[in-house]
C-alpha cells in the first residue's frame, strides 16, 4: 500500500505541534521517522492511524482517506505498550485478530503458529500479569502483525533489551521483503542507519530533512576531519576548503568541502597546530542529523 | 456490528471472571438483610421494657384474667403492659383474725341454717289442724325462732365487725405491699379495682414517678372495654352479645393524593419499594463501577490507543456499555430468581410485592436502563479522561458520589411524593431514576413527569453519547493533566 503524507499541520490549544510534513512511504520500503523525543514522531503516526485529525493536509492510502477496510490492513506498535493483565496471551491474540475481521477458528490457528514462531507456545495458556515484560513486548508484536496487514506502523520499536532487538530487525527486515510498507519512528539514530530506506527527520514538530537514506548520505559526502590539539584551534577555520568548524574543548570537527583533498588540508592543519591527533571521518546519519538539526536552529535563530 | 459483539462479548467474560462480581451479587442481599436485622434489632432494644403494673382488687369477683386479656388485644404491637396480681404478706395477727372470722361465718352459716330449719318446721306445724298441741307447738317454735334469729343477728353484727377488720387489714397489707414494690422499683404502678369502681366508673392508679402515668394510656382502654361489658351484664345483656357488641374496628389506611386515593400498606407501599431501589441501585453501582474500571484502566494501561486502531468508536463504547448493563441485569435475574426462591419455601410473602405490577415493572426497567446509560455516558468520559491509578481513584469517588447522591435526596420522596421540588428533582437527569422508580409506588407521579424526565434523560443521553464519541480518539493519548472540567473541554476542542 502506496502512503502519501501531503503537508499535514497539527496544533493543539493554538501551539502548532505539527507543521506542514510531508513523506511517503511504499511498499517493500522502510520509512523511519527520525527525531528526538518531543519531535512529533508519535503524533504523525496517530494521524496516520486516524486517532488524530490533521488540521491541514492530507493522508492517502492508495490515493484513498483511512476508512475501517484500509484500518483493517495497518497492524501498529505503540509506543506505550500494556495488555489486558488478567487475560492469557492466547485470549489477547484471539480477541485482538477478531478485532480485525478474523474468523475465530482462524485466528486461533494463526495465534498458535505465531506463538510458535516467537517461541511463546510454552506461554500460551499464561495470564498476561504473570509475564516479563519482554514476552510482553512479543505479544504486542503478534498483535501487529496477526492479520497479516499490509502497512505495518511501528512506534519506537527498539526501546527493548538485546534479545527482542534482534528479533525486531530480523522481523522489520522479513516484512519489508515480504512487501509490506513499514513506517517506524525512532529516536535511535544507528538502528535508522541500520534499517531504514526512506529517512523523513523530524525536529520540534517540523520537517527538517527527508529523503532516500543513500541519497541523503551521498548528500552529506563531504569530509569531516577531527582535530585534537593543546592550541588554540579557531585558527583552522581559514584553512582554505574548510566549510566550518565546530569546537569542544581541545577537539575541534571541521568539515571540508567535498571538491578538496583531504590530504591537501591535514598538511594545512598540521602547519597551523601543533596536533596530538588528526583522523579523517566519513559523515554517517548521524552527523547528517546532527547538521540538519544545527541548519534548522540556525536558521530560526 | 461484529466488532461491537466481540466487543461487548468480551466486557462480559472480562468482568465475569472477575470474583468481585459474584460477591456482590451474593453478598449484598445478605448484607442487607443483615443490616434490617440489626436495625430491628436495634429496634427492639430501644423499644421501652416491659412495664410491670401491680394489680390490686378488693370487694370484687376477681377481674384479672379478664383485664390480661383484653390488654392483650388492645396492645397490638408489642405487650409493653405486664399485670401482676399483688397479694398480701399475711402476718400471725392477720391469720388469727381471719381464723377467727371463720370462725364466725361457720357460726353465721349454722345459725341460718337452724333458723330457716325452724322456719321450715313451724310451716309443718301450721298445716296441720288447729288443736292445743297444735297451739303450743306453734308458741314454742316462734320463741325457739326469735331466740335463734337473736343469735343469729348478733353473730351477724360480730362477723360483720370483724370482715371490716379482716378486709382493713388484708386492705392496708395489700396496699402496703403495693407501695413497698413500687418503692423498690419492681412496679411501675398499681391499679386499685373495687366493686364501686364499675358503678362510679372510676379506678385508681398509684404511680411513685410522674412519667409512669403514661402507663395509664393502654390500661385505660383495657379497663373502659371492662368496666363497659361489665355494665352490659348489669343491664342483662348476654356475654355474646356483649362480644359481639365489643367486636375491635380495623383502621383502613387511604393515602390521600388531590384526587385519587388508595389504600396505604406500610410494608407493601413504602418499604418494600425501598428495598427494590437499593438492589436497582446496587445493580447500577456494579455495572457503572466495571464500566469506569473498564475504561480507565485501558486508558491507563494504554490499550484504548490499541483498541481504537481495531475497531471504530461507536462499536467500542457501545459494545463495553452493552457488556457492562448485561451485568448489572444478571445481578438483577439473580436476584429476582432469589426473591422467588424465597417465596417458593415461603421465607417471604408475596403479597409485600403488590406495588410490582407488569405496568410498574416496565417503568422500573425503563429507568434502570436510562439511569444505566446516563450515568454508563458519565463513567466513560471521566474514564476516558483518566491519566493515572491515582486520578482513577478520584474519578470512581466521583461517580459513587454521584450515584450515592440520588439515594440522600430520596428522603424527600419519602416525605412527599409528588411535591413541587420532588417533581422538579424529578427531572434532573442523575436524580430521574431513582427518583422516578421511587415515585412510582409511592405517589403514582402525573404521566407527564414520566414523560417529561425520560426525555430529558433520553436527550442527556444523546448528548452524553456525543461527547464520549468526540473525546474517545484524543482522550485515549492524553496523558499530562487530572481530570478536570478544563482539561474535558480541551479535550471536546481537539480532534
Amino acid at each position: 500500500m502506496h502512503i502519501k503524507i501531503e503537508h499535514i499541520s497539527k496544533s493543539f490549544d493554538g501551539k502548532l505541534h505539527i507543521a506542514d510534513v510531508s513523506f511517503e512511504a511504499r511498499p517493500g520500503f522502510i520509512s523511519c521517522l527520525l527525531g528526538q523525543k518531543g519531535a512529533g514522531k508519535s503524533t504523525v503516526l496517530q494521524m496516520l492511524l486516524g486517532i488524530l485529525k490533521p488540521d491541514e493536509g492530507y493522508i492517502a492510502f492508495d490515493d484513498k482517506p483511512l476508512n475501517s477496510k484500509i484500518l483493517d490492513k495497518i497492524g501498529y506498535l505503540p509506543e506505550e505498550r500494556g495488555l489486558y493483565q488478567e487475560f492469557t496471551l492466547n485470549e489477547i491474540l484471539v480477541y485482538f485478530a477478531r478485532l480485525k475481521h478474523i474468523p475465530r477458528k482462524k485466528a486461533q490457528v494463526e495465534a498458535v503458529r505465531l506463538m510458535d514462531r516467537f517461541n511463546l507456545i510454552d506461554q500460551m495458556e499464561t495470564p498476561v500479569c504473570e509475564l516479563s515484560e519482554e514476552i510482553q513486548f512479543r505479544v504486542l508484536l503478534l498483535l501487529s502483525i496477526i492479520h497479516n496487514p499490509d502497512v505495518i506502523i511501528f512506534d519506537e520499536p527498539f526501546r527493548v533489551r538485546d534479545d527482542n532487538l534482534v528479533l525486531i530487525r530480523k522481523l522489520i527486515t522479513r516484512l519489508r521483503e515480504e512487501g509490506k510498507t513499514i513506517i517506524l519512528s525512532t529516536e535511535q539514530i544507528s538502528e535508522a542507519e541500520l534499517l531504514a530506506d526512506e529517512i523523513t527527520i523530524l525536529h520540534r514538530g517540523e520537517l527538517i530533512l527527508k529523503g532516500q537514506k543513500s541519497a541523503l548520505l551521498e548528500r552529506f559526502k563531504e569530509n569531516i576531519i577531527i582535530v585534537e590539539a593543546e592550541d588554540n584551534l579557531q585558527p583552522l577555520k581559514n584553512i582554505p576548503g574548510v566549510k566550518r568548524i565546530v569546537q569542544e574543548k581541545q577537539v575541534a570537527r571541521l568539515y571540508v568541502d567535498k571538491q578538496m583533498l583531504p590530504q591537501k588540508v591535514l598538511e594545512a592543519i598540521i602547519r597551523t597546530v601543533n596536533v596530538s591527533r588528526v583522523e579523517v571521518h566519513k559523515p554517517g546519519l548521524n552527523e547528517i542529523y546532527l547538521e540538519a538539526v544545527e541548519q534548522f536552529e540556525r536558521a530560526n535563530v | 456490528m461484529n466488532r461491537l459483539w466481540i466487543i461487548f462479548s468480551w466486557e462480559i467474560s472480562h468482568h465475569l471472571q472477575n470474583t468481585r462480581f459474584w460477591l456482590v451479587t451474593f453478598l449484598s442481599p445478605l448484607l442487607l438483610a443483615l443490616m434490617i436485622w440489626v436495625a430491628s434489632l436495634y429496634f427492639h432494644a430501644n423499644t421501652p421494657q416491659q412495664s410491670q403494673i401491680g394489680y390490686v382488687e378488693f370487694d370484687s369477683t376477681s377481674h384479672f384474667q379478664e383485664l390480661t386479656q383484653h390488654l392483650t388485644d388492645s396492645l397490638s404491637d408489642f405487650n409493653s403492659v405486664l399485670l401482676v396480681p399483688i397479694n398480701p404478706d399475711t402476718t400471725e395477727q392477720m391469720q388469727q383474725k381471719f381464723a377467727e372470722l371463720a370462725e364466725l361465718k361457720q357460726e353465721l352459716d349454722s345459725l341460718n341454717e337452724a333458723y330457716n330449719k325452724i322456719k321450715e318446721r313451724r310451716r309443718y306445724i301450721f298445716q296441720k289442724p288447729d288443736s292445743r298441741s297444735r297451739r303450743n307447738q306453734l308458741s314454742k317454735s316462734y320463741e325457739e325462732l326469735l331466740a335463734t334469729r337473736e343469735q343469729r343477728d348478733l353473730i351477724e353484727i360480730e362477723y360483720t365487725r370483724m370482715k371490716t377488720i379482716t378486709d382493713t387489714l388484708v386492705k392496708q397489707a395489700v396496699l402496703k405491699k403495693a407501695d413497698s414494690l413500687l418503692a423498690a422499683k419492681e412496679i411501675e404502678g398499681y391499679i386499685v379495682l373495687e366493686k364501686e369502681s364499675f358503678k362510679r366508673g372510676i379506678v385508681e392508679f398509684h404511680a411513685a414517678q410522674p412519667i409512669n402515668f403514661l402507663h395509664i394510656q393502654p390500661l385505660k382502654q383495657a379497663l373502659q372495654v371492662m368496666v363497659v361489658e361489665e355494665r352490659m351484664k348489669d343491664e342483662g345483656i348476654t356475654v355474646s352479645q356483649i362480644q359481639k357488641l365489643l367486636e375491635p374496628i380495623r383502621i383502613q389506611e387511604i393515602l390521600s393524593e388531590g384526587m385519587v386515593k388508595r389504600e396505604f400498606k406500610f410494608m407493601v407501599t413504602y418499604l418494600a419499594p425501598v428495598v427494590v431501589i437499593i438492589f436497582l441501585f446496587l445493580a447500577l453501582y456494579t455495572s457503572i463501577g466495571f464500566l469506569f474500571n473498564s475504561f480507565a484502566s485501558e486508558k491507563v494501561h494504554h490499550i484504548l490507543q490499541l483498541l481504537l486502531t481495531h475497531a471504530n468508536r461507536f462499536a467500542i463504547i457501545v459494545g463495553k456499555i452493552m457488556g457492562c448493563s448485561v451485568l448489572g441485569f444478571l445481578q438483577i435475574i439473580i436476584w429476582v430468581l432469589l426473591t422467588l426462591i424465597l417465596i417458593g419455601i415461603g421465607a417471604f410473602p408475596l403479597e409485600e410485592l403488590g406495588f410490582l405490577t407488569v405496568e410498574n415493572l416496565g417503568l422500573f426497567l425503563l429507568y434502570y436502563f436510562l439511569g444505566f446509560a446516563f450515568f454508563a455516558m458519565i463513567a466513560a468520559i471521566l474514564g476516558i479522561s483518566t491519566v493515572s491509578e491515582y486520578d482513577a481513584m478520584r474519578n470512581r469517588q466521583l461517580i459513587r458520589s454521584l450515584l450515592i447522591i440520588p439515594l440522600l435526596l430520596a428522603g424527600f420522596i419519602l416525605y412527599s411524593p409528588n411535591s413541587m421540588l420532588v417533581r422538579i428533582l424529578s427531572f434532573i437527569p442523575p436524580l430521574s431514576p431513582v427518583f422516578m422508580v421511587l415515585r412510582t409506588p409511592l405517589g403514582q407521579p402525573p404521566l407527564i413527569d414520566y414523560y417529561f424526565s425520560s426525555s430529558v434523560l433520553g436527550i442527556s443521553l444523546i448528548l452524553g453519547l456525543f461527547l464520549v464519541h468526540r473525546i474517545i480518539k484524543v482522550g485515549s493519548i492524553h496523558r499530562e493533566n487530572k481530570t478536570s472540567f478544563k482539561l474535558l473541554m480541551q479535550l471536546l476542542r481537539q480532534q
